[in-house]
């Protein structure tokens, strides 16, 4: 039933992708999807294509998994892209009643398309090779400065930290409780909104007061295990730049420059 | 006894809390532990009894600096637990695993959950690595080190709770009915860790559980009821004491059932047998004398 | 004949990456009015067998009958089955979520769509039957002791009326002397209402005390059915798959395997302790 949802999905391979500092790619991933939204050229679509495949391949993980990535937005895609097909004026090349397409709406739907795909992939190459817990530990150390802003950074990532380990653990019990409510008759397919919102009290109750007890247990353990806040603790796995990091961003240097390059001095197309 | 040290000592500990209606109005007290005088040597294996809600809970609490006496005092390796400047060093000196594997196993792979604790003492990072590297070797857990506590069973979550316990480098580890939620298997795999932590590293350990079967691996033992000690002595002792036991709602084990049976036929037994081999081999060499 | 498998496979987390054959080839048949345990270590496949049972997982391949009628035939009423094979989940106090003891215990009944004065009367028998005392009908369940809130649950399904009651380790988490509470009032209910009992259990002592037949399972499969006095003589076999036996019945064995002459298939501390006696004069 429900824990066939999954969350995080990374895939567990043994590239230089996946040792990059965490830092590096999510930095890298922002430039990557920033740049997509700074040009309007077939070059420039091509040269960000080359590139997220050149990655793709280094990476080790299969095509097919970080295309399954595009799945659950695939409607929203072809929405926007027929949105912007129909609706752009122009150059009139089809005509069927009072529907016109023009040169102008099949171009930008097409660059529309392009960029939200891109940028999901990317994003998605992204979750794929770093683990949860680095992305988390990636965020803490991006965002420290914000720190002497008062913002509880520290306290954000643990909280990111600990759901990321409670969401699985959380959805299994969902599932326990709707069984159980179940043999007891339960019904959650029938009747109209309301009496369906009313039938999921008897597995959001209990839900709740299993949430409220795990939190309880779960502050006690941490603080059983000496938990004092942010401040005078170490890392286990402190994160180090090693050279294949500053090698990575002098490629997403190298990147922007082919990008800009070859959207400035190609013929547009 | 001797001039041993006393890892934990309790002076009269009494704890009490209110208990309020809906309206938040105090309805009661409730005294959850009354008057407990408890010492407890370094180095030795003690288990605690009782049955639910006979405060047992709450003691185990204590111990580790998560509640505070409300009467009384208590000294975990000489430092008062009601100083607020020693809360942390007992946290440390006396670690806790609780009931619940899932609830509190706090990060997503089990090596950085047992780098938690050191983390949070400030630990330098290279001796991280190699505590957490060790402890999980001592509970033979090592070959999970980049697991996810999602996918390990009931027993070896436990056993790296134990790990997360143990890479704080503590004097003492209190069990909080921490084989409640397990199978038989993973049960006795938790306690050969346990067994072997305080014969090997001389860890004191507090077992707190109703399975009576676990207790016959303690030095002594007490008994609980209605937050008072009921009972103290010696596996052999408290097992002997079927009133007090059941007074207590609890039972001896099977085995020592049948020598008790026995021993009231008039078959002349030595006190307090408890293992199936000690049982058997008592009885073959009265049959041999007979 | 209550419940019949025939050829039973499931298979676990279909089309994940997890994907694993829980139960293979499983046929089996719980006959009326019998005490059974099922025994196992996690993950042998006995908390998916229970769930077949009252078509809360539907098998992969084979058939289930309930009182002869194939529970996956099109016209087979799936609530019904849910009312006739009770099914009380490990921690069943997990699931309360009424405002009062009476509400949560009435809440399967209800839903069978039976009369107002129908579902009263099971609901509050069903209270009696479990030992709950009018003072707690309208106290909230989240404020009852562990052992009450565990009696409660029990409740709620007993208040469906079933035929069968599967029950997951009703007994973990309590004292000694609430699990022997549990024990009675099983004992009870599968004498005087003439239920049929099955449940999971990991205390091989209990079902050797309460339970007339012993189902073992390892790796999705049933590897010994009998009466406890013959299953546990397999006290080897039984070790070897993660299960022991009866302190009072390995005692026995380990005595028999020393070459002393005596009863060795006993299964409660009374039957040990005569046995010796026996011997030894």
């Amino acid at each position: 039933m429900i824990r066939n949802i999954t969350i995080g999905q990374y895939y567990a391979a043994d590239s230089v992708v996946h040792r990059l500092d965490p830092r590096v790619k999510v930095i890298g991933t922002l430039v990557y999807i920033v740049s997509l939204f700074l040009f309007n050229n077939f070059w420039g679509y091509a040269v960000a294509a080359g590139c997220f495949c050149a990655v793709t391949v280094v990476s080790k993980v299969p095509f097919s998994y970080i295309v399954r990535g595009l799945k659950p937005v695939f409607f929203m895609l072809v929405f926007t892209a027929l949105l912007n097909l129909f609706w752009t004026p122009g150059t009139v090349f089809f005509q069927l009643g009072p529907v016109e397409l023009t040169w102008e709406g099949l171009r930008k739907a097409f660059f529309l398309s392009v960029r939200l795909i891109f940028l999901i992939l990317g994003s998605s190459l992204m979750t794929l090779t770093t683990t949860p817990n680095q992305l988390t530990n990636a965020l803490e150390k991006l965002l420290a400065p914000l720190c002497h802003l008062h913002v509880p950074v520290h306290e954000i990532a643990m909280m990111m930290s600990i759901a990321l380990r409670f969401i699985p653990i959380l959805v299994e019990e969902t599932d326990r409780i709707m069984k159980a409510q179940m043999a007891r008759g339960a019904d959650f397919e029938s009747g109209n909104v309301i009496q369906r919102l009313r039938n999921m009290l008897p597995i959001l109750v209990p839900l709740f007061v299993s949430a409220v007890r795990r939190a309880n247990d779960l502050a006690l353990a941490m603080d059983a295990r000496c938990y004092h806040g942010g401040s005078g603790r170490t890392k286990m796995h402190p994160l180090r730049y090693q050279g294949r990091d500053f090698a990575a961003y002098l490629l997403c240097i190298a990147y922007c420059v082919l990008l800009y390059a070859s959207v400035t001095y190609l013929p547009v197309l | 006894m001797g001039i041993k040290n006393k890892i934990i000592k309790s002076e009269n500990l009494a704890h009490e809390y209110a208990r309020r209606d809906e309206s938040g109005d105090v309805t009661g007290i409730v005294r959850a532990l009354d008057g407990i005088d408890v010492q407890i040597e370094a180095g030795s294996f003690v288990a605690v009894l009782g049955a639910n809600g006979s405060g047992k809970s709450t003691f185990a609490k204590h111990l580790n600096g998560l509640l505070f006496p409300t009467e009384g005092t208590l000294y975990i390796d000489g430092m008062d637990t009601a100083d607020s400047e020693n809360t942390l060093a007992v946290r440390q000196t006396a670690g806790m695993v609780f009931q619940n594997p899932d609830n509190q196993i706090i990060a997503n792979i089990v090596e950085e959950d047992v780098g938690f604790g050191p983390e949070n003492m400030g630990v330098p990072t290279d001796k991280i690595l190699k505590r957490v590297e060790e402890c999980l070797k001592e509970t033979g857990m090592y070959s999970y080190r980049r697991h996810s506590p999602n996918h390990l069973s009931g027993g070896q979550k436990q056993r790296v709770a134990v790990a997360g316990v143990l890479a704080m480098r503590p004097k003492c580890i209190i069990l909080d009915e921490a084989t409640a939620m397990l199978d038989p298997a993973g049960r006795k795999n938790v306690l050969d860790t346990i067994v072997r932590l305080n014969k090997k590293e001389h860890i004191t350990v507090i077992l707190i559980t109703h399975y009576m079967e676990e207790v016959t691996l303690a030095d002594y033992v007490y008994v609980m009821k209605q937050g008072k000690v009921a009972y103290s002595g010696t596996p052999g002792e408290v097992f002997q004491n079927v009133g007090m036991l059941r007074e207590c709602r609890l039972e001896a084990p099977q085995i020592t059932q049948i020598a008790q049976g026995l021993q009231k036929a008039g078959i002349p037994l030595t006190q307090g047998v408890f293992t199936i081999e000690g049982l058997a081999k008592e009885l073959l060499e009265l049959a041999k004398k007979r | 004949m209550s419940v019949l498998l025939k050829n039973v496979s499931y298979i676990y987390g279909k089309g994940s990456s997890e994907e694993k054959l829980a139960l293979r080839d499983i046929n089996l048949e719980i006959r009326q009015n019998e005490f059974a345990a099922v025994v196992g270590h996690t993950g042998s496949g006995k908390s998916t067998l229970i769930q077949l049972l009252n078509g809360l997982e539907k098998a992969e391949s084979g058939e289930i009958f309930f009182h002869g009628k194939n529970i996956y035939d099109k016209d087979f009423s799936m609530k019904m089955l849910r009312s006739k094979v009770g099914l009380v989940f490990q921690y069943p106090e997990h699931q309360l979520f009424e405002s009062t003891v009476v509400k949560d215990v009435a809440f399967g009944p209800s839903n069978m769509g039976w009369e107002q004065l129908k579902v009263e009367l099971s609901t509050f028998g069903a209270l009696k039957d479990v030992g709950i005392g009018e003072e707690l009908f309208d106290v909230s369940p989240l404020a009852l002791s562990g052992g009450q809130k565990r009696r409660v649950a029990i409740a709620g399904v007993l208040a469906m009326e079933p035929e069968i009651l599967v029950l997951d380790e009703p007994m973990a988490g309590l004292d000694p002397a609430s699990r022997k509470e549990i024990f009675e009032l099983l004992k009870k209910l599968h004498r005087e209402r003439k239920i049929t009992v099955l449940l999971v259990s990991h205390s091989m002592e209990d079902v050797a005390e309460y339970a007339s037949r012993v189902i073992v399972m390892n790796q999705g499969q049933i590897v010994l059915d009998g009466e406890p006095r013959k299953v546990f003589r397999y006290e080897k076999e039984l070790s070897k798959i993660g299960l022991g036996v009866p302190q009072a019945t390995s005692l026995m064995h380990f005595l028999a395997e020393q070459g002393v002459a005596v009863e060795d298939d006993c299964l409660t501390v009374q039957e040990s302790i005569s046995a010796i006696l026996k011997w030894l004069k």
